[in-house]
């Protein structure tokens, strides 16, 4: 008798609370509708190997010296440290492409997307740091190829490659309108080996992140899934994931692995950089060309502006303080990286410089690290001279 | 024999009903409907959520709005940083920058409570009940992680209570008692965000995470370990810290330890709350605040999670005897650096903001003065001695009129602005500092509720801060508990008022007048609210005093004009 | 169709006790999954976790120096405290097994208290599960005794996450290479974390699947990777100390003998030398293959060679009679066939 009445009150409350968490069928429906998509996004997710490659981790060399080279870790706020110790400033920190330091690269698989069934390949630049001879590519259906790597962007990190084949099936996306925050989103990976793609499940987190470059999401992402997609419950690409973090550096965003935080480039962008790396034109990071003052209490001010670059050939000089980027007043490294660290080279910044109690406004194209000269920290001799006004110059991309 | 079958019956229903093929269509639409309920609640507590920056805009730390007028709260080192100034920045997923002044902190707790400045009224988040938070349910953790946030729209991750009751922490300060753990991803830069159920209800602050920090390990990054301060803790503080005012916490002065399975008292400090409570070494605890205490570990987790001064039930185990107090809990302060500094202009702001919603529960504007009361009253001695009275106020005179059992008076007691004595056999005699306790209670009643104007200007007044009144049945669990927010009040050097406004329905619950040079107390406490005249009058009062070793109770209010 | 739904689920609710959601798959792990404590020594953290698979109190944890404890304790989610006695241990899986035996405890009075139940009947266990039947993507619960945040009778930490994927383990430990290189689960839940390793891994149905893997870092991502010993693997172990006439573990050996193949590699002396071919021997298996000159070799049996030493150290786990799948880069295609190695000559 009373396992009746249980009965019947439960059908009360399970038909009026559909939500109830603790329902184990929910549960097991989720996992049926992961599979469904899992499978439907196994078909457009590559394995990409490649062998050679002389580098087999990235070190930042001297070239990075004349910019943005502040740790970014500088202005993160404290957490307290599980066993009280305080933090080594100076440790050496595996995952960290600041000067000095330095990531090891694996040189597992990884993944790639099919973009265009004419052979076109997406993935991420991430997955070839290390400069690799020869990069196969096998799909879904075991079908191995040598790929061509078109071009990357070393900025977005996309990388663009190019198979012998004209029979893929191109993936399918989610416009990005569609994208809402905290949908589920999982990331297949090919990076752990196996026959089968890796999952890992987690939700949207934010939209428009990076500069308006990258939805982010709190699945784990990995050099294990880096260049692989992010998927919805259908089986649709919400973005292409990929390592990023607010500064420029082809390891940026490593540091992030598994933690929750985790960036994907949308359709608009992917096709947008695409259109560009087609031409067969890679995209490089984009430098000033300036070191500035560690003082805290001086702002953003010059000490040494190589010669050539952007602001060399504006005239600006040591002992010129940078006051606003792209709109934003700046008066710390941090504010400048997170105002510019997203735009590449040959494209152009707008710089607010301050000289005395004169303020000029630039919009110098940045630059890329091969094309800067000599570091020069010689202030200018003459500070009255006649300061070029809104003055543009190109730089190669 | 019956139940086995209608057992064994379920589980053909349950491996059928698996083991149908489902259709994807119907899986799907069952998902998306459940995350579209997810997306919109996560649209809904967006706008809450606030980025926090020093004024330099830099480093930074999250927060969440709780009140439509921008009340919020922290972490305190998030704001630890600022607090020479109080002023720091919030943005808000309008994209927007705003002022952002801090107001009261929480340093043992790690909490702050901010205001943001220049909006009139601005999207908040609800509190919800920590308590009711179970291992394994669904969590969402907003903020902004290594400050990503360039539009200041945060950053949601989701996941699980993994753990409840947790305690972490070293030392004395940022201890994080009765903690709620959540493998939703918290990373630096999320302190101070808030810890949603699933409904967008703040269940807990988030503030700190387990990592390995050692020179091999992964560094300060989430490994599936975050932990948030539990929302009804801070909700014990939250007039305190809106009143600008340095929280503390309160102690025992006992701690106990783990006997096979017992929790036993084994350090106590004579004449601290615990002591008199008639605690001693050996004895057993069995609950404190309502909890079946289970391990050692877990008392010191909860009792971090009240204020000093708050009453907390107790029930322990002596000699066989199972016994139940109440206890007041004495204050730990937190080593502080040099002097806390409350800032005046947000401490008369919570006073004013205090009275303000008193008089409005009231209906305070609508009454007119004066009116005479009249209350019947019974008083219960220490030696069990019992009179009944009736307590007569008509503004310019208050009487007491003691009558005996069969109907004479015997006694009155004359109180007017100035004087107070009583007569007897035509002799005038002047009352005892003790008498005179009552005479001030009871004009401090009279100008709370009577003065369309009232005594106290604001700047006479401080905020006191977070207290409580508990009721304890025989069995010693909770019958009800009143928060309370109390404001002093000074009329004279000699006097101090304690009025104790209850939280949510803004009347006043408590009045506690002490003597200052004796220390003297009194305390009337007020119930069974009834409006009379359009005007909101409590209808039952209780007086105790410690000095003269009595209780009274009165009510059946008339009010008369 | 609606009123069909409505009574199926309905008939599911009351099942709660049964089979929860999440709750019943922490509930099912909470009792089954232990602590230890002993020696914090050097970095190794001093607290682990493990898994109870009899109901006399045999636990499965990995290696780890914790073992070497003088005094390790061992609690129960119910705040019991044992004593562990090591019973066996397996330096390739680097699993361990222990046993739980009483520890005498004392009151107030200085008496000694009874103690807590121990032998047969007196735990709650896991049976072994089935880790074949997980697919990517479906959750999974881990538990353990991370940065050993609980403490006494405190319910034990718990992580959520999706089973990830099957792959076999490429990893390395203090820049060794891990000895297990036999099959795991990969999950997204973080589980490498101090303390984690030994828990167990449960599917939502609390179904036991894997114990979570030591600490050790991919060689294939160079990141900390999160993984649990298949319970099979597990159970094998568990099994083959119960009776040690039981199958024995099959597992693929470096023989330090290279089998004949007949290829000779272009060899710079470097540490990443590609495998590039620089002369095919006649007659020999890798001409029978019609391997050629200049071919470039990336990878044996699917898995990816990305120098010779990678290849030498595959070819050695191979016999005479093996028959490889090689896949090689020739004018830009990709080329398979397959090698038969032949006895070393």
């Amino acid at each position: 008798m009373h396992h009746i009445a249980t009965a019947i009150l439960t059908l009360a409350v399970v038909a009026t609370s559909p939500a109830n968490q603790d329902d184990p069928d929910l549960q097991r429906t989720h996992q049926r509708v992961f599979r469904n998509a899992i499978e439907q996004a196994t078909r457009y997710t590559v394995q990409i190997e490649t062998v050679g490659g002389a580098i087999p981790r990235g070190v930042i060399t001297d070239l990075d010296i004349p910019t943005l080279n502040h740790d970014p870790g500088d202005g993160m706020p404290d957490m307290e440290d599980e066993d009280g110790m305080p933090e080594d400033e100076d440790q050496p920190s595996p995952f960290r492409d600041t000067l000095g330091s330095s990531f090891v690269v694996a040189d597992g698989p990884t993944t790639g997307i099919i973009y265009r069934s004419d052979g076109y390949i997406i993935t991420s630049s991430f997955n070839f740091v290390r400069n690799p001879t020869h990069i196969t590519v096998r799909l879904s259906d075991d079908r191995r190829y040598v790929a061509e790597l078109v071009a990357s962007d070393k900025v977005r990190k996309l990388a663009l490659l190019h198979i012998d084949a004209d029979d893929l099936e191109p993936a399918p996306w989610v416009s990005p309108d569609e994208i809402s925050t905290g949908q589920w989103a999982i990331a297949l990976g090919r990076g752990f080996g196996g026959s089968e793609p890796s999952v890992t499940v987690g939700v949207v987190s934010a939209q428009n992140r990076m500069m308006g470059n990258a939805v982010q999401t709190d699945a784990k992402l990995s050099p294990a899934n880096y260049g692989g997609p992010l998927i919805d419950v259908h089986g649709r690409v919400i973005g292409l994931c990929v390592p990023m973090a607010q500064r420029p550096g082809e390891l940026a965003g490593v540091e992030f692995y598994d933690a929750g935080i985790g960036f994907a480039l949308p359709k608009n962008r992917v096709d947008a950089i695409c259109e560009e790396l087609m031409t067969g034109e890679s995209i490089y990071r984009g430098w000033l060309g300036i070191r500035f003052s560690r003082r805290a209490d001086d702002g953003l001010r010059i000490v040494g502006v190589a010669n050539p670059s952007p602001m060399y050939d504006l005239g600006i000089r040591p002992g010129d303080k940078i006051i606003n980027a792209n709109g934003k007043d700046v008066n710390s490294a941090q504010h400048l990286v997170q105002s510019l660290y997203m735009v590449p080279a040959g494209k152009p910044v707008h710089i607010i410089v301050r000289r005395g109690d004169l303020a000029f406004g630039y919009e110098p194209h940045l630059a890329r690290a091969i094309d800067l000269g000599q570091l020069v920290t010689e202030p200018d001799p003459d500070p009255w001279k006649p300061f070029p006004i809104n003055r543009s110059i190109k730089w190669p991309r | 024999m019956i139940r086995t079958l209608a057992i064994g019956l379920l589980l053909t229903a349950v491996s059928l009903a698996t083991a149908a093929p489902t259709d994807i269509k119907d899986d799907l639409a069952r998902v998306v409907s459940e995350q579209n309920r997810r997306v919109e609640v996560v649209q809904r507590i967006t706008p809450s959520v606030v980025c926090i920056f020093d004024e330099d805009r830099l480093g930074g730390g999250s927060g969440v709005i709780i009140d439509p007028r921008g009340y919020g709260l922290t972490n305190y080192h998030v704001v630890m940083k600022f607090m020479n100034t109080r002023i720091g920045v919030g943005g808000l997923s309008d994209g927007k920058l705003y002022r952002l002044e801090v107001l009261g902190v929480d340093i043992t707790g790690d909490v702050a409570m901010f205001k943001l400045v220049g909006k009139e009224t601005y999207d908040h988040a609800e509190l919800g009940n920590s308590d009711a938070v179970r291992v394994g349910d669904d969590v969402i953790a907003m903020g902004n992680p290594f400050t990503l946030a360039e539009d200041y729209s945060p950053t949601v991750s989701t996941g699980l209570v993994t753990g409840v009751h947790r305690w972490q922490g070293e030392g004395e300060t940022l201890v994080y008692t009765d903690c709620i753990q959540t493998d939703a991803a918290i990373n630096p830069g999320n302190s101070g965000g808030p810890l949603f159920d699933r409904d967008g209800n703040v269940i807990g602050i988030n503030g700190r995470i387990s990592a390995e920090m050692h020179k091999y390990a992964r560094g300060r990054y989430n490994v599936g370990l975050g932990y948030a301060i539990s929302i009804n803790q801070i909700k014990r503080f939250l007039p305190t810290l809106r009143a600008g005012n340095l929280a503390i916490h309160g102690t025992l002065h006992a701690t106990t330890t783990d006997y096979v399975d017992q929790v036993v008292f084994n350090e106590l400090f004579e004449d601290a709350p615990a002591w008199n409570a008639g605690i001693r070494v050996g004895h057993e605890l069995l609950r404190f605040g309502d909890v079946d205490v289970q391990s050692a570990n877990q008392f010191a987790s909860l009792i971090g999670t009240y204020p000093a001064g708050w009453p907390v039930p107790i029930t322990y185990k002596s000699s066989g005897r199972i016994n139940h107090k109440v206890v007041r809990l004495d204050p730990a302060p937190p080593p502080l650096r040099g002097e806390y500094t409350v800032p005046q202009e947000h401490h008369q702001s919570a006073t004013r903001e205090t009275l303000d919603a008193f008089r409005s529960a009231v209906n305070q504007s609508s009454a007119t003065s004066p009116a005479k009361w009249k209350w019947k009253a019974t008083r219960l001695t220490d030696d069990n001695q019992s009179s009944t009275f009736t307590i007569e106020d008509t503004g310019s005179q208050y009487t007491r009129t003691e009558t005996a059992p069969d109907g004479s008076t015997t006694r009155v007691i004359h109180l007017t602005h100035d004087d107070a004595y009583w007569t007897e056999n035509d002799r005038q005699f002047t009352l005892t500092t003790d008498q005179t306790l009552l005479y001030r209670a009871t004009r401090a009643l009279r100008s709370v509720f009577l003065s369309s104007k009232p005594l106290w200007e604001h700047d006479e007044t401080t905020h006191q801060g977070s207290d409580a009144l508990v009721t304890i049945d025989d069995a010693g669990h909770i019958q009800r508990e009143r928060r309370l927010e109390t404001i002093a009040w000074k009329p004279d050097e000699n006097m101090t008022i304690n009025i104790g406004f209850e939280r949510g329905s803004s009347l006043p619950a408590r009045i506690v007048v002490t003597d200052r040079p004796t220390q003297k107390r009194l305390e009337i406490t007020f119930d069974d609210y009834r409006e009379i005249s359009g005007v909101t009058w409590p209808h039952q009062m209780t007086v105790v005093s410690e000095s003269l070793n009595f209780i009274e109770t009165a009510s059946n209010l008339e009010v008369t004009r | 169709m609606n009123l069909k739904r409505a009574i199926c689920i309905a008939l599911l609710a009351p099942t709660t006790l049964l089979a929860g959601g999440f709750n019943h798959a922490i509930e099912t792990v909470g009792p089954r999954c232990v602590r230890l404590y002993g020696l914090k020594a050097g970095l190794s953290a001093g607290y682990g976790s493990g898994t109870l698979v009899s109901d006399d109190g045999m636990v499965v944890t990995v290696m780890s120096l914790l073992l070497d404890s003088e005094r390790l304790r061992v609690v129960t989610q119910d705040g019991n405290v044992y004593g562990a006695k090591v019973l066996t241990t397996d330096a390739n899986l680097q699993l361990a097994l222990l046993k739980l035996v009483p520890l005498p405890r004392y009151n107030l009075r200085g008496e000694r208290a009874p103690d807590p139940p121990s032998g047969p009947g007196a735990f709650k266990y896991f049976p072994p599960g089935d880790s074949r039947k997980l697919f990517p993507g479906e959750w999974v619960i881990a538990a353990g005794n991370p940065f050993k945040v609980a403490e006494g009778r405190e319910h034990v930490s718990v992580t959520r996450g999706v089973f990830s994927a099957r792959t076999d383990l490429d990893a390395k430990r203090k820049a060794r290479d891990f000895p297990y290189q036999g099959e795991v689960l990969a999950i997204d839940a973080i589980t490498s974390t101090p303390g984690t390793p030994g828990g167990p891994l449960v599917d939502i149905e609390g179904n036991w699947v894997g114990i979570i893997g030591r600490l050790v870092i991919s060689n294939r991502t160079h990141t900390n990777f999160n993984y649990a010993v298949p319970v099979e693997v597990v159970h094998g172990f568990v099994t083959r100390y119960l009776d040690p006439d039981s199958a024995p573990d099959e597992s693929t050996t470096d023989t330090g003998l290279e089998p004949y193949h007949g290829l000779k590699l272009f060899e710079m002396g470097y540490q990443k030398d590609l495998v590039y071919v620089e002369r095919v021997k006649r007659n020999s298996p890798a001409k029978k293959a019609r391997i050629k000159k200049d071919d470039l070799i990336v990878s044996l049996n699917g898995r990816k060679v990305g120098d010779v030493d990678a290849f030498r150290k595959i070819i050695r786990t191979k016999s005479a009679g093996d028959r490889i799948d090689v896949t090689l880069i020739r004018n830009n295609k990709l080329v398979n066939t397959t090698l038969t190695l032949e006895e070393p000559r």
